[in-house]
């Protein structure tokens, strides 16, 4: 059974709108990574949302393991399938530690708090991401980097199969780029399965995983990067003239810049 | 030929002016305002305490010349029986001391009575026949009535109630000064909804029934606040209140049950006649003969009473009260 | 596994601070059991408080008795009650709508309720039926926001708030019409009162009636604080982290609503105690969710009897205590403003 499944899945925002997503089908093992390219207001971000259930869809199916997740309760998602946002924004100063023990939630049962077996996971998942040392800081306190290796820690919290993560690292530099990049690649080897949201092909490259690649609301190809993206394609994606820059050890990173007229 | 006519015009018109101001004169109100009432006062208009006023006029005989009626929270059944011709008639004030200035004025009134000044004054300078009246010490009542006897005319019933005004203070003072201050119990005189105590007058009829005001501590403003603790604390032997719904509860809620008063069922509901007999009204003389009654029963009987007021309705307001409707004055409002 | 030391140490202070506080109430209820206008001594108020009364007892004592039992006592009680009970709204409240300046007002509870009072008042209804209609009309003033998101297609907590807005000022409009129509001798003085807020006609059913309700939807609020505490993350990171946004932002509204409107139904409106004592508990106890409401809700509770009992004793006439409340709580939050960390908001 796929980890992941969608089928021919439509959603629009208002009923006299365009559709914002058009019969996209998608599939994911168990241990997949899939990075979903496109412009901006290609539909990148609705189809997360709609994976995670957070919109409601119109048309067509998804299934977590094969259950639809129509069928499943919040409390049930939210073990299946967890989600990194690309930021996020509380009206109250919450340490690391508390933001990363949230994420254990998803466990206890209605009216109860976190058992010292929750403390020790959401300890162990903040050593996985590096973030320990920060675990009594402010979250509102640290960098945009640091922020981005909670919410992650936090997912890792979560101790969910399927983490869905969008543009993870918009706004951050190439260091923490770098950075997640590689926890991404390490939770993929642990045997979760990960959906990535992102604006670079380069990233897609690094991890060699599967794209996808959306444009208005539709999946153009979806496949392995190195078949998929190629300056064509990728220019075709962006309408933009792209020139391909190859590179990387053994010329097996891509990376897209745009030619100037 | 034109030469006389004109000088028969000339002449015609200073007669009539003489005579014009023959039917004015000024009078000088109890603010010393001096305001200029026609001789023959045939239209007033009452504002404020509007069932207060139309008391003195009740006692003057004059109740036909008001025209305007009672706003509905300030109405009192007797004051119909008094004046049956007030129902029915407009209403020129209402809440918040909204005058219906234009109303006030179609009305055409020859006199307007007042006890606000800042009504007077508003009034007056727009040129309406406002006369104020003030009645804040006791005695104020006679002064009060002369100033109105003078205005409608009716000088000698106004003498009239000043002298029994002054009769039933020293028959009072008769029967309750020679009372030794052990013998006087601590009354208290209460709106039991907000804890106040609204009228100062009523520390005076109080004191001077033989009783001791607990909230009489000379104060300037008419009414007083305090705490249930505070009430507790006084303890008093005699309770009044405004209408039967606060005596009920005063003998209902658990935490007056200890009050000496209420322990010994001496809490007495206010009567209520031309106006509420506890504040100031005209039938004020009454008032202290029923504290009397309530304070001191072995010194003026519950018969003599009713006796006295008969008599007082009769001779002052001209209007015989039967058995029932002295009882019903006795008895008080109902209350809400 | 790293079992931080620190952070159990912290808890522990944590704990120790909470039992203070608790400390501190029980010593002020004892406290302002002696103040008041009737003289009576600590050693009188616990013999009443530990031995049952006779009938035979002198009239004195059995006034004391009085006083104490079904004066002071209930009063205090009341305070206790309403302060926690407001306090925890307010942080709810704070969470859910993500506002640090959200009240238990917010929807429109006491402007509705307030309105209902009113119009009883108007109407010269007894005591029972001015807080029944003070009760709905509170709830009825949170259904009417509530509808009108509904109906907006929006459905967000912008709207949401907004719609909460309109309602209150709504209310508000409908309390003046009513004021002004009210006889200026007893109506509009009562309903003026009652709107300052006012413990001193608290009786022992008012006090035994507020229980129930502030209980119990406090309790409710305290089983569920991790949950709600989610909340502060916004509705998309909530939902996948397990919560069902709308059925518990509801149940959080309601059992807010409930303790707000039983609040103003008893005593009048009472306001900043919402707002400004989250503040203080989130200030010296931290976001944890156990000690953050369990702080609060001692925080509120002490700050409204201390409030309280100053309103009856500062003079001789008494002071609305919702006056007072403003009186004191907006210079204490400027200053608490001006003190506190930058970093404490997003």
């Amino acid at each position: 059974m796929k980890a992941i499944e969608i089928s021919g899945l439509s959603f629009c925002h208002d009923a006299r709108d365009a559709a914002v997503l058009s019969d996209v089908s998608l599939d994911l093992d168990h241990g997949e990574i899939i990075a979903i390219l496109g412009p901006n207001g290609a539909g990148k971000s609705t189809l997360a949302l709609c994976l995670l259930g957070l919109l409601p869809r119109e048309r067509g199916s998804i299934r977590l393991n094969g259950e639809d997740i129509g069928e499943l309760s919040r409390a049930e998602m939210a073990r299946r399938i967890a989600y990194v946002p690309q930021s996020t924004q509380s009206a109250f100063a919450f340490d690391v530690a508390h933001m990363v023990l949230m994420g254990r939630l998803a466990h206890i049962e209605a009216m109860g708090s976190p058992s010292r077996h929750d403390r020790r996971f959401a300890e162990k998942s903040m050593e996985q991401v590096g973030v320990w040392p920060l675990r009594d800081r402010l979250f509102t306190e640290l960098s945009g980097g640091e922020r981005q290796l909670v919410l992650i820690a936090r997912a890792l919290a979560q101790d969910a199969p399927i983490v869905v993560m969008d543009e993870p690292t918009a706004s951050l530099d190439l260091g923490n780029q770098g950075r997640i990049l590689g926890l991404v690649r390490d939770l993929a080897r642990t045997g979760k399965s990960i959906v990535m949201t992102t604006h670079l092909p380069d990233q897609a490259f690094n991890l060699n995983c599967k794209v996808a690649l959306m444009r208005s609301g539709r999946l153009t190809a979806i496949g392995p990067v190195a078949e998929i993206c190629s300056a064509e394609s990728m220019s075709a994606l962006y309408g933009a003239p792209l020139d391909a820059l190859t590179g990387g050890t053994a010329n097996e990173l891509t990376a897209f810049a745009p030619r100037l007229g | 030929m034109s030469h006389s006519v004109k000088r028969i015009v000339a002449v015609l018109a200073l007669v009539l002016c003489l005579v014009g101001q023959a039917w004015s004169r000024e009078v000088v109100d109890m603010a010393g305002r001096s305001v200029a009432i026609p001789d023959r006062v045939a239209r007033v208009v009452t504002l404020g305490a509007v069932p207060v006023i139309n008391g003195f006029l009740f006692a003057l005989g004059r109740q036909d010349t008001l025209v305007n009626g009672l706003p509905p929270e300030l109405t009192r059944k007797f004051q119909y029986v008094f004046a049956p011709e007030l129902v029915g008639k407009p209403i020129v004030q209402g809440a918040e001391k909204g005058l219906a200035v234009e109303d006030i004025v179609g009305l055409k009134p020859d006199l307007i009575l007042t006890m606000d000044l800042a009504t007077a004054r508003k009034l007056g300078e727009i040129g309406l026949p406002v006369v104020y009246l003030r009645w804040t010490a006791p005695e104020d009542v006679k002064a009060l009535m002369a100033l109105l006897g003078d205005l409608l005319g009716k000088g000698k019933e106004a003498s009239d109630y000043a002298a029994y005004f002054d009769e039933t203070m020293t028959r009072v003072s008769a029967l309750v000064d020679p009372l030794p201050p052990a013998r006087r119990p601590r009354v208290l005189y209460v709106n039991l909804r907000r804890l106040t105590q609204p009228h100062r007058i009523a520390d005076w009829w109080i004191a001077k029934a033989g009783g001791r005001s607990m909230t009489d501590d000379g104060r300037e403003q008419e009414s007083v606040t305090f705490s249930l603790e505070q009430m507790l604390s006084w303890d008093p032997e005699v309770m009044i209140v405004a209408d039967q719904g606060e005596a009920k509860m005063a003998y209902d809620d658990p935490r007056f049950q200890n009050i000496s008063a209420v322990r010994n069922r001496r809490v007495h509901v206010a009567p209520a006649g031309a106006h509420l007999w506890a504040n100031r009204t005209i039938e004020q003389p009454l008032t202290l003969l029923w504290a009397v009654s309530m304070i001191h029963p072995e010194l003026v009987s519950q018969e003599r009473l009713k006796a006295d007021m008969t008599a007082f309705y009769n001779r002052f307001f001209h209007k015989p009260l039967s058995r029932d409707q002295i009882d019903e004055i006795l008895a008080g409002s109902i209350g809400r | 596994m790293k079992f931080s030391p620190a952070r159990s140490a912290d808890r522990l202070r944590g704990d120790l601070a909470l039992a203070v506080l608790a400390g501190l109430l029980v010593l002020l209820t004892l406290f302002s059991l002696t103040l008041g206008r009737y003289p009576i001594s600590l050693e009188t108020i616990l013999d009443i408080l530990t031995k049952p009364g006779h009938a035979s007892e002198e009239a004195r004592d059995a006034t004391a008795r009085t006083v104490v039992l079904m004066v002071r006592l209930p009063r205090i009680i009341a305070a206790v009650l309403i302060g926690g009970g407001l306090s925890l709204s307010g942080l709810a409240y704070q969470t859910i709508f993500r506002n640090p300046m959200a009240s238990p007002a917010l929807l429109g509870v006491s402007a509705g309720a307030a309105f209902g009072a009113s119009v009883a008042l108007l109407l010269s209804l007894p005591t029972l039926l001015v807080q029944g209609a003070g009760f709905f009309g509170g709830l009825a003033a949170v259904t009417i926001a509530l509808a009108a998101n509904r109906a907006t297609n929006a459905r967000s907590i912008v709207t949401l708030v907004l719609c909460g807005m309109v309602v209150s000022a709504l209310f508000q409009a409908l309390i003046s019409i009513v004021k002004y129509v009210a006889d200026p001798v007893e109506t509009l003085p009562t309903i003026t009162f009652w709107l300052m807020g006012s413990l001193a006609k608290v009786t022992v059913s008012d006090a035994m009636v507020l229980s129930g309700p502030i209980v119990v939807c406090g309790l409710a609020l305290y089983l569920n604080r991790w949950r709600i505490g989610l909340l502060a993350l916004g509705e998309h990171e909530a939902a996948t982290m397990g919560v069902d946004v709308r059925k518990l932002r509801m149940a959080v509204i309601f059992f807010a609503t409930l303790m707000s409107a039983a609040t103003v139904c008893v005593a009048g409106v009472i306001g900043w105690v919402g707002l400004l004592i989250p503040h203080l508990a989130r200030a010296s106890f931290g976001m944890e969710p156990g000690r953050l409401t369990v702080s609060t809700a001692l925080l509120g509770s002490i700050f409204l009897l201390a409030v309280d009992d100053l309103a009856r004793s500062i003079s001789v006439v008494e002071v609305p205590i919702g006056v007072l409340t403003a009186l004191i709580g907006a210079p204490f939050f400027l200053l608490f403003l001006l003190r506190s960390r930058q970093g404490r908001w997003a």
